[in-house]
């Protein structure tokens, strides 16, 4: 076992850990720990836009009135005042540091609207990929003391007396198991798409840092909202950015009726993400999918309507990332063929409950970008939200877990946890059990897409609940199949499944309780949204690997009461 | 249907060396090489370690050696890349392996620390309060660079690094070039602390585009751009590379005469068949055939006329300039291009219209940079260019009649430059094929580089000669008589280090081929 002591620790090195160490190593000592190298992280596939909001002399209470409504009013909405004042200076840093948005001609940069908005407050990187985001953050590290910890998966968190002392780490490479102490912990591990069988995440998108840091104490928050992007490819899940439809693709289903008309006369495809994918579903469980399995997004005449503007660098490299996409992976031409898509898991709202700057309820620890959950998001999340979330409270985080160390001491870590944690390796690399763990991952995976997806109901998420349960003993009873202690992924894997399934449960058990239809979540058996009982979040809370607790708190309420929401 | 994954496989904890397993995994059309060793790993073998993320294309941890070139595992459809129903696994090369197909990428990484990856000038201390406005023309470059997602096949596939390991590898050139061309960054430094890291190392054999996921113009985009850049801040090209045009201006050929040139031996016009010629051609030789091949220039003119084809040899035409571009003097290249195309337009005008060249870096040459130059030097273009096997085996009617037999058993060599003019290696290995009793054994898809192109004989002829000699040790191994070729870069390269080897008395047991002389020997 080997120790290592920094100020602060943060775990994932997504765009919202790299923002955290990026504002925070400037002042005290950071450590960055992942299990994949930084620019392997989800955050790469992501398109690259985000919300700036408002420019200077612009409106801010447009883009927030808009974001809270497409949330369906369980936004807090503290934290999109922080979306709305704080997205434009930092827009201005991150093109110092290297990031470039896209241009129009005259040089202003091009803002568009996303679904469900019609304030133009999106912008998109020039390189068409947050992969810039996160390549050039990385490299602001490089130019500074930073220890990167890549390809060490955090097995848990150190708290003991409700403050976090630091984590515990396995170096997938050699096996060597870690103790990293520091006196804060950023947590910023993104999402745990992969608890379903069709999302658009990457394979790494198993909810880890959500996982450990719930089992260390840390409240959890409307896990049951899970957005469902429209526009996966049939298939492989791979994401037709919702761009597509911006510029002007829209929806068709097997009478290549343009269907979206019956479910938001107004903005048709270009309503939120929910009302789109749950009229997609719609039209496919009632029999009009083609080929009774997906829905057609029509491209084709895009580069012709947009030709006069293909000397803007943005369209061109739009166009030809799509045509890329849907020729790679669904061998179809977006020029001349409809492209196969169907709604899929894309984006988890819910997360570690923290506030407006990243602080949670255990001392110590903080946590940012998709795993948290500031309640920015609400119901359902807007289009280009995610990267802002993740700059602007990574940042948060960062600043205020620099500004926690200088009064905070390096406490000892409780080495019973530490023992525990190496025991629990070392059974899995011995593990001799009944179980494999693919076969438990697919069965998790099926059963949620099946249960607690799209459209829940009473019955469904009883049986899944316990459907999870039988499966999480079950994990107790697996064989990794690979022993060994050099780059051994099957343990990854294993490890991974643990998480996935304590994130399941809080799905399964917040919707089961939810009774009713407020973005994301739509319970057949409740069609409606119910302010009266339900205008509040759900928290879970660890019962020792017993059904969670659940309990719930108020939304924060300002300037938007809510109202009807129609598009 | 039933792939057979042929899988690398070691465990250094465990394993004395490394050892190859098959798997059968079940494919269809869109079965990617990741979803078949996601298979491998959920069902036949739970030990077997590979990295992978985003399964699209964009984060890179796939990348692996896939039948010997390295892509995205997650891009490559296996039907697409099997070979009689198999396809070969291995990790990235040049890479420790830490466990089977997962390498350490540490010193990759370290590279792209070294070129200092970020702005050097500091733009924080300009305090704007709005977003600078900008052409985004201007950053196209920059936006290209940008595309790289560090996955290191390009690392993996570079044949310099392969032999020197203190060159820092095209992404990490990448990375320069989208700094350099970053309007808002300051130069400083990086282009002569890319030299001293190896830029003009390069020898522009593009296995690194091959690899590379993200299609980067590596070659042209970004070696030869950055040379250009090191030109116009008075950093470059090296002295070497200088004193090449000063040889063209004074002597009228990149190289120095040996023997009789070729322009001298023979006449203006040749015609020595009978009859009327299937096709008139303006053959452009190239300075090395002019000057020191002058057997193949021989071979070529007895090919044609086996052909009834009537051949031009202009005295006026000069040296193509493709050393310069390549080691970036562009801005040498208004006389070359003037006084060459001038020439063709002339020839024209008379009604004769194709151009061949003997050389693969002329055809190069004149079919990519000559335009662009021309149309900034407005200079119109009557006329087309082909490369010499192409036109043998596409324009006119190939005489195989009269070819002898040829027992040899050889191995084609592919010219980088043949590749860049986009000619397919199967055009110039069914003409080979033609020759009776001639058996071609398939070449590996990698390690192809002679080490001559790119002005890295001129510059660094150790790490030139160390590129050819790995080049014939790969073709050795498969047990052939020599190497045949259609470049005079590669013949020089190929016959230099043999006859090295020769004087040091350890004669390789290999000879080389040139492409026109073996062909022109079969008529006889």
């Amino acid at each position: 076992m080997i120790t290592k002591v920094h100020d602060v620790v943060i775990v994932g090195a997504g765009l919202a850990g790299l923002r955290a160490a990026e504002v925070s190593c400037k002042t005290v000592d950071v450590g960055i720990v992942s299990k994949v190298y930084p620019v392997r992280s989800h955050t790469v596939s992501a398109t690259g836009a985000l919300h700036i909001s408002p420019a200077p002399g612009e409106d801010p209470n447009e883009y927030m009135r808009e974001t809270i409504k497409g949330g369906d009013y369980l936004n807090d909405q503290d934290a999109v005042e922080v979306m709305a004042e704080e997205g434009f200076p930092e827009l201005i840093r991150l093109e110092d540091m290297g990031i470039v948005f896209h241009r129009t001609i005259s040089g202003a940069i091009i803002r568009s609207s996303p679904g469900g908005m019609t304030t133009r407050t999106a912008t998109i990187v020039s390189s068409g990929w947050a992969q810039e985001l996160v390549c050039t953050l990385q490299e602001q590290l490089y130019k500074r003391r930073v220890t990167f910890y890549n390809e060490f998966f955090v097995t848990s968190l150190l708290v003991k007396d409700g403050i976090c002392r630091g984590i515990t780490a396995y170096d997938i490479a050699d096996g060597e198991f870690y103790v990293i102490r520091a006196k804060a912990v950023i947590i910023a591990s993104g999402g745990g798409g992969r608890v379903y069988s069709v999302t658009s995440n990457s394979h790494i998108c198993t909810g880890d840092g959500t996982a450990i840091a719930f089992r260390a104490g840390a409240l959890l928050k409307d896990m049951e909202f899970v957005q469902f992007h429209p526009t996966v490819l049939y298939g492989t899940g791979i994401l037709i950015s919702e761009t597509a439809r911006v510029l002007g693709g829209y929806l068709v289903n097997a009478q290549g009726e343009r269907f979206m008309d019956k479910y938001a006369p107004h903005f048709k495809e270009m309503a939120p993400r929910d009302v789109v994918s749950q009229g997609m579903q719609k039209e496919i469980d009632e029999g009009r999918g083609i080929e009774g399995k997906y829905i057609g997004i029509d491209l084709r005449l895009l580069r012709k309507r947009f030709r006069r503007s293909m000397n803007i660098p943005m369209f061109k490299q739009r166009f030809d990332a799509f045509a890329e996409l849907a020729k790679n992976f669904a061998f179809v031409d977006i020029d001349k063929e409809l492209v196969p898509v169907i709604p899929g898991e894309h984006f988890t709202m819910g997360g570690i409950k923290t506030n407006i700057w990243g602080e949670t309820n255990v001392k110590g620890l903080f946590a940012a970008g998709e795993c948290a959950c500031t309640g920015v998001q609400g119901a359902n999340r807007e289009g280009a939200n995610a990267l802002t979330e993740c700059v602007l409270f990574g940042r948060r985080a960062g600043l205020k877990a620099a500004e926690f160390i200088k009064k905070a001491e390096l406490l000892d870590f409780p080495l019973e946890s530490v023992n525990s944690e190496l025991e629990k390796i070392n059974t899995l690399l011995s593990s001799k059990g009944n179980y494999d763990v693919s076969k438990i991952r697919t069965q998790l995976q099926d059963t949620m897409w099946k249960y607690s997806s799209l459209f829940r109901n009473q019955q469904g998420l009883e049986k899944c609940l316990r459907i999870v349960k039988d499966l999480k003993e079950k994990f107790k009873d697996i064989n990794i199949g690979d022993s060994s202690k050099t780059f051994n992924t099957a343990l990854i894997y294993a490890l991974e499944l643990e998480n996935l399934l304590d994130l399941a449960e809080c799905i399964v058990l917040g919707a089961l309780n939810r009774k009713e239809h407020r973005g994301a979540h739509y319970r057949e058996d409740f069609p409606e949204r119910d302010d009266e009982n339900w205008l509040k979040h759900s928290l879970f809370t660890y019962n020792n690997g017993n059904t969670p607790i659940l309990s719930y708190e108020p939304v924060i309420i300002k300037d938007f009461p809510p109202k009807a929401r129609e598009y | 249907m039933l792939v057979k994954f042929k899988v690398f496989r070691f465990d250094p904890s465990v394993d004395l060396k490394p050892k190859y397993e098959l798997f059968d995994v079940p494919s269809e059309k869109d079965t990617t090489v990741l979803d078949g060793l996601i298979y491998i790993k959920e069902n036949l073998s739970k030990s077997l370690s590979f990295r992978r993320s985003c399964r699209e294309g964009v984060c890179g941890s796939c990348a692996m050696r896939i039948n010997k070139i390295s892509n995205l595992a997650c891009k490559t459809h296996v039907f697409d890349v099997m070979n009689d129903d198999s396809v070969l696994i291995e990790p990235l090369d040049h890479l420790q392996v830490i466990k089977d197909l997962v390498v350490n990428l540490e010193p990759f990484f370290d590279g792209i620390r070294h070129v200092r990856p970020w702005r050097i000038a500091n733009l924080n201390e300009e305090n704007v309060e709005k977003p600078r406005k900008i052409d985004m023309n201007k950053f196209l470059k920059t936006m290209e660079a940008k595309s790289c997602i560090l996955c290191a096949a390009c690392y993996s596939d570079c044949n310099v690094i392969d032999v020197d390991r203190t060159f820092i590898g095209p992404a990490a050139l990448v990375k320069v070039a989208r700094f350099v061309s970053d309007p808002w960054d300051s130069k400083d430094g990086r282009l002569r602390e890319a030299i001293d890291l190896g830029l003009f190392k390069c020898p522009i054999d593009q296995e690194c585009e091959i690899a590379c996921p993200r299609d980067i113009d590596i070659r042209r985009g970004v070696v030869e751009w950055l040379r250009y850049q090191c030109t116009k801040e008075g950093l470059g090209p090296l002295p070497t590379h200088k004193r090449l045009v000063q040889n063209v201006l004074e002597t009228g050929g990149v190289v120095p005469v040996q023997d009789t040139p070729a322009f001298s031996l023979f006449p203006e016009y040749i015609k020595e068949f009978e009859g009327e010629p299937q096709a008139e051609v303006i053959l452009f030789t190239g300075c090395i055939i002019n000057r020191r091949q002058q057997d193949t220039c021989r071979a070529i003119i007895e090919i044609f006329q086996n052909n009834r084809v009537a051949v031009h040899l202009p005295k006026g035409q000069t040296c193509c300039g493709s050393p310069f571009m390549r080691t970036g003097q562009r801005d040498t290249m208004k006389p070359f291009v003037t006084q060459n195309f001038n020439l063709f337009n002339e020839f024209a005008q008379k009604g004769i219209t194709h151009v061949v060249t003997s050389c693969s870096g002329c055809n190069s040459t004149l079919r990519f940079d000559y335009p662009q130059l021309a149309k900034e030097y407005d200079i119109p273009i009557n006329f087309e260019i082909y490369d010499i096997g192409e036109y043998m085996a596409k324009i006119i009617d190939l005489n195989t009649e009269d070819l002898k037999e040829t027992p040899l058993k050889l191995m084609y060599h592919y010219p980088c430059h043949i590749k860049a003019s986009g000619l397919e290696e199967e055009i110039y290995i069914d003409l080979i094929g033609k020759i009776p009793s001639l058996e071609l054994v398939d070449s590996p898809k990698s390690g192809l580089c002679c080490g001559g192109g790119g002005g890295v004989r001129s510059a660094y002829s150790d790490l030139s000669d160390a590129l050819a000699i790995r080049r014939i040790e790969i073709a050795k191994d498969f047990g052939v008589n020599g190497l045949v070729t259609n470049c005079p870069f590669c013949v020089i390269s190929f016959e230099r280090v043999l006859d090295l080897k020769k004087a040091q008395n350890e004669d390789m047991g290999f000879e080389l081929y040139d492409f026109y002389r073996l062909f022109a020997d079969a008529y006889k």
